[in-house]
C-alpha cells in the first residue's frame, strides 16, 4: 500500500490534510456521486476554497510515479488547470488535447472529454500521434454511457483486432447490459467476446461465472468447457478453479467438483468459502 | 453527519484536525467520526487530500 511507504507518507503529511473515506459506507456514496468517482481507490485533491485541483484514479503499483504525481500536484504541475493553460497558448497541441480529454474523463465529465477527443482526428488525419484507436474507443464509451447508443461500440468491436480494446469494449457492453438486467443481450455479448478472445481467461471465467450465477442450466456444459479452458490458460487462478467447481457441482458432477474446489483451496488456503464448498460437496456424497 | 457533505466547505470543515500529522511515517488519515466540533482556523494554505477507498 503506497500510503504506508515512509517517503510517501512523510511527503503527504507535510503537504496535505488527509482524509480517508469508505466510498461504500456512510457519506462515501454521496461523495462518490458528487465527484463522479468511477473507481476505487481514488484520491482527490482540493484547494482551500473547495476547488478540485486534480485526482489520481486507481493505483497501478508504481510507487515512484505516484509520489511524483502528488509532488507535481502540490506545485500545480500536470494538473487539469496546468494543461488548459498550455492549451490556451497552443490550441493545436494534439498531445495536450489528449491529456486534457483524459483529465476530464477521470473526472467523469465524458461530455467535455469527448469534445476534446473529437478535435484530434481533424488535427491528425494520418494518426501520426497514434491516438486514433483510443479516441474511437472513448467516443464509443461516451455514446454508450451517456446516450445508451450501443452502435459505435458494436462497430468498434467488429472492426478492432486489438485484444486490449476488445477486452475493455466487451466489458463495457457487458456492464451496460447487466445494469439493464438484459440477460439475453449479456449472453449474446459474452458469446461474441469469447469467440473474439478465445484465450482471455478472465473473459472465459466471466462468462462461466455468469452462467453459474444466473443458473442457466441449458448452458452448464458450455460453462464447464469455458472454465476448463480458462484454468488451462491460468492454472494458478483460484477464482477460476472455484467457478469450475461450482459449475461442476451444479451440473451434478460431484467428484470433479471436489477436485476443482480442492485446487482452488490449495491455491488460496485462507479463503473460507472454498473450504465451505468442499465440505458441502463431500457431504452430498454421503 | 449527512448534511455536512452538502458542500465541499462542509468536507473541509470536517477535516481540520488532520493538520498535526507532519512527522508521521505513514499517511495519517483522519477518521471522519472523530472530526466533529472542529474549528475552521488554519486551513487557508492547505491542500485537502481525500482518499476514497472501497472495502468490498
Amino acid at each position: 500500500m503506497v500510503f504506508q511507504d515512509e517517503e510517501v507518507g512523510k511527503y503527504i503529511n507535510q503537504n496535505f490534510i488527509s482524509l480517508k473515506i469508505n466510498s461504500r459506507a456512510g457519506e462515501g456514496p454521496a461523495l462518490r456521486e458528487k465527484y463522479k468517482v468511477s473507481a476505487s481507490p481514488s484520491v482527490l485533491f482540493f484547494s482551500f476554497d473547495g476547488m478540485e485541483i486534480d485526482r489520481i484514479v486507481g493505483f497501478g503499483g508504481d510507487r515512484d510515479g505516484y509520489l511524483h504525481t502528488i509532488q507535481d500536484y502540490t506545485r500545480g504541475r500536470n494538473t487539469l488547470q496546468d494543461y488548459l493553460t498550455h492549451l490556451k497558448n497552443d490550441p493545436d497541441d494534439i498531445d495536450m488535447i489528449m491529456k486534457v480529454a483524459e483529465k476530464y474523463n477521470d473526472r467523469g465529465d465524458l461530455q467535455t472529454a469527448v469534445a476534446y477527443y473529437k478535435q484530434i482526428p481533424s488535427l491528425d488525419p494520418d494518426d501520426e500521434n497514434g491516438y486514433r484507436s483510443e479516441v474511437q474507443f472513448q467516443i464509443a464509451v461516451y455514446e454508450l454511457v451517456d446516450h445508451a447508443n450501443v452502435l459505435p461500440m458494436n462497430n468498434l468491436l467488429k472492426s478492432s483486432a486489438e485484444s486490449e480494446n476488445l477486452n475493455r469494449g466487451f466489458n463495457r457492453l457487458l456492464r451496460y447490459y447487466s445494469n439493464q438486467q438484459d440477460t439475453l443481450k449479456v449472453l449474446e455479448t459474452y458469446e461474441k467476446a469469447v469467440a473474439k478472445l478465445p484465450d482471455d481467461a478472465d473473459m472465459l471465467n466471466g462468462y462461466a461465472w455468469y452462467i453459474f450465477q444466473h443458473k442457466i442450466q441449458s448452458k452448464y456444459a458450455q460453462g464447464i468447457v469455458l472454465a476448463r479452458h480458462a484454468v488451462k490458460i491460468a492454472p494458478k487462478a483460484d477464482a477460476i478453479w472455484d467457478t469450475l467447481g461450482q459449475l461442476l457441482f451444479a451440473d451434478g458432477q460431484v467428484q470433479e467438483a471436489i477436485d476443482a474446489m480442492q485446487k482452488a483451496s490449495d491455491l488460496a488456503p485462507d479463503e473460507p468459502s472454498y473450504k465451505e464448498n468442499l465440505e458441502k460437496y463431500s457431504k452430498s456424497l454421503l | 453527519m449527512r448534511r455536512i457533505f452538502s458542500s465541499m466547505a462542509g468536507v473541509l470543515f470536517l477535516t481540520l484536525l488532520a493538520c498535526t500529522t507532519a512527522e508521521k511515517k505513514a499517511v495519517n488519515f483522519e477518521d471522519i467520526s472523530s472530526a466533529e466540533g472542529l474549528e475552521k482556523a488554519g486551513l487557508q494554505n492547505d491542500i485537502l487530500m481525500v482518499y476514497l477507498y472501497s472495502d468490498g
